[in-house]
């Protein structure tokens, strides 16, 4: 890092005021506007939606905004010149949407299923029939939870 | 006394500024834990290293110190390893969103600093995410070629970012490696019921789709098989006049009247004397045709006939001695740092290095460098040097 730091400070192609502010604007954008967005989404999405549909939605959101950032260059277009066609030469709008179109169309193919699998557990409980689709019984949590195991479910040690 | 310095507490904040984020549970969700973070913390010190490694390759080629030397075969080595650098790069947008999402509660640590060796752990990863992120963010803009986006030089900060990058990366690991080692060997306690919603297993299955989707949306500028479906990538690699993409036409260049110039004379001196070649005189030498990549540095790569006059053969007739003696080209473009490059002695002497004179059975097109441009196996687009003026053979 030492010999990072020591480099740019000597090299002369160096813009060091301009690296720096990218470098702490890249940074604020991610930590202090994206993620908090980011996590906010997904409280409100586990607030609103029904448990069937949380997983796929937030999925969907999660490659969506992922893609959206990574074209946004390409779709602005910032890069192309007039008098060379082949640099990037597709319509990057049109592109970035049929993307999405794919995303969401395998998105509402899992949350097709997921609904199925939830509908059919719960008229499967209704009946008193017993669940296949809920896992093993985690020996961590219900009646039969040792004292050991409970004592596990403390916070992570980071 | 070091260990008494770093170590020594300092005073913690009031409770009542524990607020918002800052609070005890603040974050709900239950899918984060040591070991996903380190499973993807794992995937990430792979990619990020990935990028390094063929990143510090492309930049030892185009800024050689003494001591480097890079094969001439095989001839698409660089479309390789700068086709990963830039595929991993895009890959990795994603990967490092999920990681970051994954430890953002600790950006929101209480307290805040511990003592001074936490301090200075805290400001090396502030320096790690800040360096990644913006290699990630200049890899792309420069890919996409938004550089009024960047007030700096991209070619230096990129450069120096990135040992900060990896730098900070091997700090991080050296710090976390008990809980990295704990939290990967530990079998998981069976997935804790979360009501809907992604579970562990969701999270890195969802990182793996997004890093599908990115990477089949944009790496057929590179694998050309793939250039139809990949509706995001910069280039197609059949696209462009003669059926390759051109990054610098002859108009940007300032070379499309100098090019056009009927009485042009390719100037090649060596120990013997300085001959001065017409484009006739050019095309009586004996030629060889080859088939070599146009690799650059933005990751795409087209593979090309093209038929010349041999590097090694142009030595030889001003006195030279292939494999002694290194080339220096110039071109006919002004004001570009990439106006003069350097051939060194084993790929000058190579049997595949041409002045090329024609491209896929046409002459030259404008764009791609006529009258005559350097082609040679293994180097980076930038390299070739196109609108030649000068060929210079230097001893030892």
């Amino acid at each position: 890092m030492a010999f990072a730091i020591h480099g740019a400070l000597t090299d002369d192609g160096e813009h060091l005021s301009g690296h720096l502010a990218f470098l702490f604007g890249v940074l604020v954008a991610d930590d202090l506007i994206l993620l908090p967005m980011a996590i906010g989404v997904g409280w409100l999405l586990t607030r609103y939606l029904p448990a069937w549909a949380r997983g796929g939605v937030q999925v969907g959101l999660f490659i969506s905004a992922i893609v959206t950032a990574v074209a946004f260059p390409f779709v602005l277009g910032a890069g192309r010149l007039a008098d060379n066609p082949s640099k990037f030469p597709r319509d990057y709008g049109h592109g970035l949407l049929i993307v999405l179109a794919v995303v969401w169309l395998g998105i509402a193919v899992w949350l097709a299923f997921a609904y199925h699998r939830s509908w059919s557990s719960q008229t499967r409980s209704r009946s008193g029939i017993p669940s296949r689709t809920r896992p093993a019984a985690y020996p961590d949590s219900g009646p039969n939870a040792s004292r050991s195991t409970r004592r596990r479910r403390k916070p992570w040690r980071w | 006394m070091l260990r008494g310095l770093l170590h020594r507490p300092f005073p913690t904040p009031p409770d009542w500024l524990r607020r918002g984020p800052l609070r005890r549970r603040a974050f709900s969700s239950r899918v984060r834990s040591p070991r996903v973070t380190s499973q993807l913390g794992l995937l990430l010190g792979v990619a990020v290293a990935t990028c390094f490694v063929t990143g510090l390759l492309s930049h030892l080629i185009q800024h050689p110190p003494s001591w480097f030397w890079w094969p001439s075969r095989p001839v698409g080595l660089y479309r390789v390893t700068q086709g990963v650098h830039v595929a991993t790069g895009f890959a990795t947008v994603g990967l490092v969103t999920a990681k970051l999402w994954s430890v953002y509660p600790k950006l929101w640590a209480w307290p805040p600093v511990r003592d001074l060796a936490h301090a200075l752990e805290r400001l090396s990863v502030l320096a790690l995410v800040a360096a990644v992120l913006f290699q990630l963010v200049t890899g792309i803009l420069n890919v996409a070629g938004w550089y009024s986006a960047m007030p700096f030089a991209f070619i230096a900060s990129h450069y120096w970012t990135a040992w900060l990058a990896i730098g900070g990366l091997l700090l991080h690991i050296a710090v976390k490696l008990p809980i990295i080692r704990g939290a990967l060997s530990r079998r998981p306690a069976g997935e804790p019921p979360v009501g809907g919603g992604l579970t562990r297993r969701g999270l890195l299955g969802a990182v793996g789709a997004v890093v599908g989707v990115v990477t089949l949306a944009t790496v057929g500028q590179t694998i050309s098989p793939l250039r139809t479906v990949s509706v995001l990538a910069p280039r197609r690699p059949d696209l462009g006049p003669q059926g390759l993409p051109v990054n610098n036409t002859a108009l940007e260049a300032g070379v499309h009247v100098v090019a056009a110039d009927p009485g042009y004379r390719l100037s090649v001196r060596g120990p013997a004397g300085t001959l001065s070649l017409s484009l006739d005189d050019l095309a009586a030498l004996p030629q060889a045709t080859v088939e070599l990549p146009i690799a650059c540095v933005e990751g795409w790569s087209a593979t090309a006939r093209w038929t010349g006059v041999p590097v090694r053969d142009l030595v030889t007739r001003v006195g030279g001695q292939p494999g002694r003696d290194h080339v220096v080209v110039q071109s006919m473009q002004r004001g570009s740092a990439y106006a003069i490059s350097t051939v060194d002695r084993s790929h000058a002497a190579h049997p595949l290095s041409l002045i090329a004179l024609r491209v896929n059975g046409e002459t030259l097109h404008v764009d791609h460098g006529y009258p005559c441009r350097l082609i040679a196996p293994n180097r980076p687009g930038a390299m070739q040097t196109k609108w030649l003026q000068s060929v210079t053979v230097v001893t030892g």
